[in-house]
């Protein structure tokens, strides 16, 4: 990676570890990454499209104080309310934790030499799809909705002359500044295929 | 009126639900250790041993419900 990139990056928030955007994430490592390879930025939908999920976990929560409410309910001994109750926080706890794990893992990640996609599809179904940064063509992006443009969140498209046409990074926050910050590492991998350091 | 359920079965009908259910439920927070397992492969964070423990964690709380179904009802 080239000083003048290497200070543009410097430059950017780098983030957290639950951040949806992380720049030059630290002790942070991909099964699909090269030896040599590193992490440029890494990149999750936005916080905010968790919403949806925080927000009924929330009311799922208050859903018991309302069960004796239903006449078949009302009827069971308080044992078996118990354990109907129990059972009904286990399930509560395991949605939000299967939400945030999918979110959390479903990531982004761009490196110094390529661009990969990790999709998790509910339970043990997992996508990986790679590119690398020489081989893409076009990159823009588009916001949409009113959560995107109040929240700044977009899609990124990504257009490649490899065997996948195009990679889509969803719902991912400050679109603009992946879009440069892409552009950027896009650019310096071509002057760096042009000077032939790349073999 | 309590009796007349208890005298119909119905408490047998839902204890037996109840305990196929929290075995399901059991089998699921397995397979989320699992799974957590396999994304902690495909992506190594800091906080990945905190996944870990919290899927443990929700599989021994599964298999707790499912004891304390099996003894008090």
């Amino acid at each position: 990676m080239s000083p003048s990139l290497q200070q543009f990056l410097n430059k950017q928030d780098p983030g957290g570890t639950f951040s949806s955007l992380c720049i030059l994430p630290k002790a942070t490592q991909c099964e699909a990454l090269e030896s040599g390879e590193k992490i440029v930025m890494l990149l999750r939908r936005h916080i905010a499209t968790n919403l949806w999920w925080i927000l009924l976990a929330f009311f799922l929560i208050f859903v018991p104080l309302f069960l004796p409410l239903l006449p078949v309910i009302s009827l069971l001994p308080a044992n078996y309310l118990f354990v109907l109750i129990l059972f009904w926080y286990a399930l509560v706890i395991a949605f939000a934790f299967e939400q945030f794990v999918m979110w959390f893992f479903s990531v982004n990640i761009v490196t110094d030499d390529r661009v990969i996609d990790v999709d998790f599809y509910g339970l043990l179904f997992k996508h990986v799809s790679v590119a690398d940064l020489d081989k893409i063509e076009d990159v823009n992006y588009f916001q949409k909705g009113v959560l995107g443009s109040f929240f700044n969140f977009g899609d990124v498209l990504i257009q490649t002359a490899a065997e996948i046409t195009e990679f889509v990074f969803e719902e991912a926050p400050n679109p603009d500044r992946v879009t440069k910050i892409l552009s950027e590492l896009i650019q310096e991998e071509k002057k760096e295929k042009m000077k032939g350091q790349i073999t | 009126m309590i009796d007349t359920i208890v005298n119909s079965g119905f408490l047998f009908a839902v204890k037996t639900f109840l305990l196929v259910l929290l075995s399901l439920f059991v089998v699921f927070s397995a397979i989320v250790v699992r799974q957590v397992q396999l994304m902690n492969n495909v992506l190594t964070v800091p906080v990945s041993g905190g996944f870990k423990f919290i899927s443990f964690a929700l599989l021994v709380f599964a298999i707790g419900v499912f004891l304390v179904a099996l003894v008090t009802l």
